[in-house]
């Protein structure tokens, strides 16, 4: 197991700047979303036991924490998949450096206004608000 | 990353490997447009606070049941076979010993097989 963590923590200290950086953001959010995704085909299965199995499950994502955690997979999905569509487009388009930075900044540009959209609409219940 | 990108720089040669990292393309692009399209409907259309029994009941057996139903397994399947075979490449790179990067495979393909079965049998048994 040691190697393991050894590599993952060389991976991340590794000083391959940016590109670096978008790299391991990909697959951290990459590996959470799968996870989930386990999570949620599991508690989609609770519907076929009934309604009241069912709104059991719906209270648990309800829980304040687990709302929070909720936003979370929401920046996880978004990064991941303009951060993805960036990688497929300098992969069969090749651009210049110069380019990809200008990709790099604008999947920012998507992903930090859609991810406080999202958030919002989960969040200000929580708050009472809405 | 860099070998697989540098992939696409060579001839096409086919194999096992350059699909996988082709799928992943041609998978990524459609989970763009119906994972987060599934997202944003989630939570801000219907939004998570209004999710019911009877709103997804309503979803599978009204008169989008159909749509709605095959929507939902194509995620199911664009979205796991592409997540487990992101998750296969994650192993590779950590795991280096044979014996435990084929016990992590295994695993990861009797996980991936069975929650494909659970998916599709909710999606399509679901009777309201
Ligand atoms: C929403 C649109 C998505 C796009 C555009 C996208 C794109 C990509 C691309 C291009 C790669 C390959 C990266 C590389 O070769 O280094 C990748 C890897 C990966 N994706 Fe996605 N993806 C999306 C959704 C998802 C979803 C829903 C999941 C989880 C179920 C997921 C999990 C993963 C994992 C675990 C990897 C491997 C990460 C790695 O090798 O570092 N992706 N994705
Ligand atoms: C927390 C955020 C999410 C919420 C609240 C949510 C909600 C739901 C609901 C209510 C359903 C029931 C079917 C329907 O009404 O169409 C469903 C099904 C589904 N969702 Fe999500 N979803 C979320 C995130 C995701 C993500 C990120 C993915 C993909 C990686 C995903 C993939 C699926 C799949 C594959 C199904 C079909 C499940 C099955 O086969 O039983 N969901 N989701």
């Amino acid at each position: 197991m040691g190697h393991v963590i050894s590599a993952f923590w060389k991976g991340i200290t590794y000083k391959g700047g940016p590109g670096h950086y978008a790299f391991i953001l990909h697959r951290l959010t990459g590996i959470g979303v799968a996870l989930f995704l386990i999570l949620h085909i599991l508690d989609n299965f609770i519907i076929m036991f009934g309604e009241e199995a069912f709104a059991e499950v719906l209270n648990l994502y309800a829980n304040p924490v687990m709302r929070l955690l909720e936003v979370f997979l929401i920046f996880s999905v978004i990064y991941h998949a303009f951060n993805g569509l960036r990688v497929i487009i300098v992969d069969f388009w090749a651009p210049s450096s110069h380019v990809q930075r200008t990709l790099w900044i604008l999947v920012w540009i998507v992903v930090i206004p859609l991810s406080l959209i999202a958030a919002w609409f989960t969040l200000a219940p929580i708050f009472g608000l809405r | 990353m860099s070998n697989r990108t540098e992939l696409s720089k060579f001839k096409f040669q086919g194999g096992f490997e350059t699909w996988a990292w082709f799928f992943m393309r041609i998978s990524g692009v459609v989970l763009l447009l119906i994972a987060v399209f599934h997202l944003l409907l989630m939570h801000v259309y219907i939004q998570v606070e209004n999710i019911t029994y009877d709103v997804v009941a309503n979803r599978w057996t009204g008169a989008w049941g159909p749509f709605w139903r095959t929507y939902d397994v194509a995620l199911l399947i664009f979205a796991l076979t592409h997540g487990f075979n992101g998750l296969r490449w994650v192993v590779d790179d950590y795991i280096h010993r044979a014996g435990w990067n084929v016990f992590f495979k295994a695993l990861l393909l009797v996980i991936y097989l069975t929650v494909i079965a659970m998916g599709a049998y909710t999606v399509f048994s679901f009777t309201g």
